[in-house]
């Protein structure tokens, strides 16, 4: 699928890496690459939207934290990297109309207008390069919807959204509560500890929106793991389906956006 | 200001308790020394019209504007911080603008009142001076001043960011003080600047000119001190004269809105 290999995709700069899925050249997930980078969801609504968006943002920071957004019909995000174009250096989109998908392209030009304004939001992939940094065992377990309701701003409401990672031990844990809060941008701590069950998620090895990364078979923690669950801008997804505006794009699953920042560098301690 | 409250009365004060004094008008002196550990936030109140660019402006600006709550629309009455307060009568004084002049500093607001009016409360650093005092870190509150570091425009908004001033006796005080505030991230976070006021354009750190320290006054620092500067809600009584708006209300200097929230319950870490 590319010529890269492992080594020199995680050695590969953001901009090289932006432009090799501009050309087309990689429509694979948003992931083994640009080590230490941050990353970040991509939300595109109208103007006319844009206000009530931003509040949801507010409301539900852990879920949404903005991180950047676009002066209205500008592609470009300012803050993360100037030189980007939103509408092609994502792997990948999801375009939904009144609450539809209708189109999951590799760019989205045609797609475009100069009413759209775009939010990028914090991604916990981010922080995963600090995780495995401070050596903290653990394997990805997905990302489930739960039974936690967002607090509504005009037409954006839906259930909160996790991703599950399993941890070794308490100790892992317990460092990567730590670690995580110092990505406060980037989804923060855990929003929950222990028993999916009292969050709403049934089963953890069926999670209902994406598979764990890198082809790991989704699991219930084996003895002495713990599963800590994470918000997730996967959220959006499921908002934009309640929301049922006219027009919202969202990254297509694990398609995430690479900004220039180092994640140590947005890390707020 | 004459109370029938003693100084261990007000510190002991609950916020709601406090809110209702203000609203009687019993109470209209600053919003200090009152109601240990809990948070304070600044207030900037304007029409719908321009609520969409007031937020873009604090998300460019987020160091100076960190947004903790949204009214909706005409709504007084801000949910996450204090379901039951009224921005309308809880905050001891107001500062009133139009079109950048201001008008009227009175104690309620009722008369400026309007369906169309939207409330933002907004961190403040007088939100984690109780975790200093925790902490056994003595400081000399030096007053406000504005600087020559520009805001990010968005919109009208613009204007140079203002900043409080503290002064600490050690380096070690100052090490502290830095690491206790970047758990406050939502109260402004860890400070903007640490040494020669010049470099920010201050030139004499005795003469506030946005908000005076009283009791001890503002002053020089002395053999050993060390001069620590925080963004500063402030920001938006300067940017609201710039703006020119048609109205906005922001809380007086020193008047801030308490919230039912402790400090620590916010904090990040």
């Amino acid at each position: 699928m590319t010529k890269y290999t492992e080594v020199e995709l995680l050695a590969m700069t953001p901009r090289e890496f932006r432009n090799m899925v501009r050309r087309g050249e990689w429509t694979g997930q948003t992931y083994g690459v640009c080590r230490g980078y941050a990353k970040t969801d991509l939300v595109i609504v109208p103007k006319e939207y844009a206000y009530d968006y931003i509040v949801f943002g507010h409301r539900n920071p852990r879920a949404c934290s903005i991180v950047d957004m676009t002066e209205p019909g500008s592609p470009h995000p300012q803050r993360l990297a100037p030189d980007a174009d939103l509408r092609t250096d994502l792997p990948g989109y999801m375009v939904y109309k009144d609450g539809q998908i209708v189109d999951e392209p590799t760019d989205i030009k045609k797609y475009w207008r100069d009413d759209l304004v775009a939010f990028l939001m914090g991604c916990s992939a981010t922080m995963d390069w600090a995780l495995e940094a401070a050596n903290v065992q653990y394997r990805g377990n997905g990302v489930f919807s739960t039974n936690i309701p967002c607090i509504p701003a005009g037409p954006f409401h839906g259930n909160l959204v996790v991703s599950c990672r399993l941890f070794k031990t308490a100790h892992d844990a317990v460092r990567a509560v730590q670690i995580s809060s110092r990505h406060l941008l980037f989804h923060g701590p855990p929003i929950h500890i222990g028993d999916p069950a009292a969050i709403g998620i049934k089963d953890l090895s069926q999670p209902d929106h994406i598979p764990p990364w890198g082809g790991l078979t989704p699991r219930k923690p084996l003895e002495g793991e713990v599963a800590m669950f994470w918000p997730c801008s996967g959220t959006n997804r499921l908002v934009a389906v309640e929301s049922k505006l006219p027009l919202m794009i969202v990254d297509n699953l694990r398609c995430m956006f690479m900004t220039d920042k180092l994640s140590e560098e947005l890390a707020i301690l | 200001m004459t109370s029938k409250y003693s100084e261990i009365d007000m510190l002991e004060m609950k916020p709601k308790e406090f809110r209702s004094i203000v609203r009687s008008g019993e109470w209209t002196a600053p919003t200090m020394h009152v109601c240990r550990g809990y948070a304070v936030q600044d207030m900037v109140i304007l029409s719908k019209e321009y609520a969409y660019d007031f937020l873009v402006f604090c998300h460019m600006n987020p160091r100076t504007c960190p947004v903790n709550d949204i009214t909706e629309v005409g709504s007084p009455h801000p949910r996450l911080l204090a379901a039951d307060a009224d921005l309308r009568t809880d905050l001891p004084r107001y500062r009133v603008y139009k079109n950048g002049q201001v008008i009227d500093e009175p104690t309620d607001i009722m008369k400026y009142w309007r369906d169309d009016l939207v409330g933002f409360l907004t961190g403040c650093s007088g939100s984690f001076v109780w975790a200093l005092q925790a902490a056994g870190i003595s400081f000399h509150r030096n007053g406000v001043f504005s600087t020559n570091i520009p805001c990010i425009p968005a919109g009208p908004f613009h204007g140079n960011m203002a900043v409080s001033c503290r002064l600490f006796k050690t380096s070690h005080d100052v090490v502290r003080a830095v690491q206790i505030t970047s758990r406050h991230f939502l109260q402004h976070g860890p400070p903007i600047h640490i040494g020669d006021p010049a470099a920010i354009g201050i030139k004499d750190l005795s003469q506030p000119d946005l908000i005076p320290a009283t009791d001890p006054p503002s002053r020089q620092t002395r053999e050993g001190e060390v001069a620590v500067f925080w963004p500063c809600g402030a920001t938006h009584r300067v940017v609201a004269v710039e703006a020119k708006l048609p109205i906005t209300i922001v809380d007086y200097p020193a008047s801030m809105f308490m919230t039912d929230k402790l400090a620590e319950e916010v904090a990040i870490l």
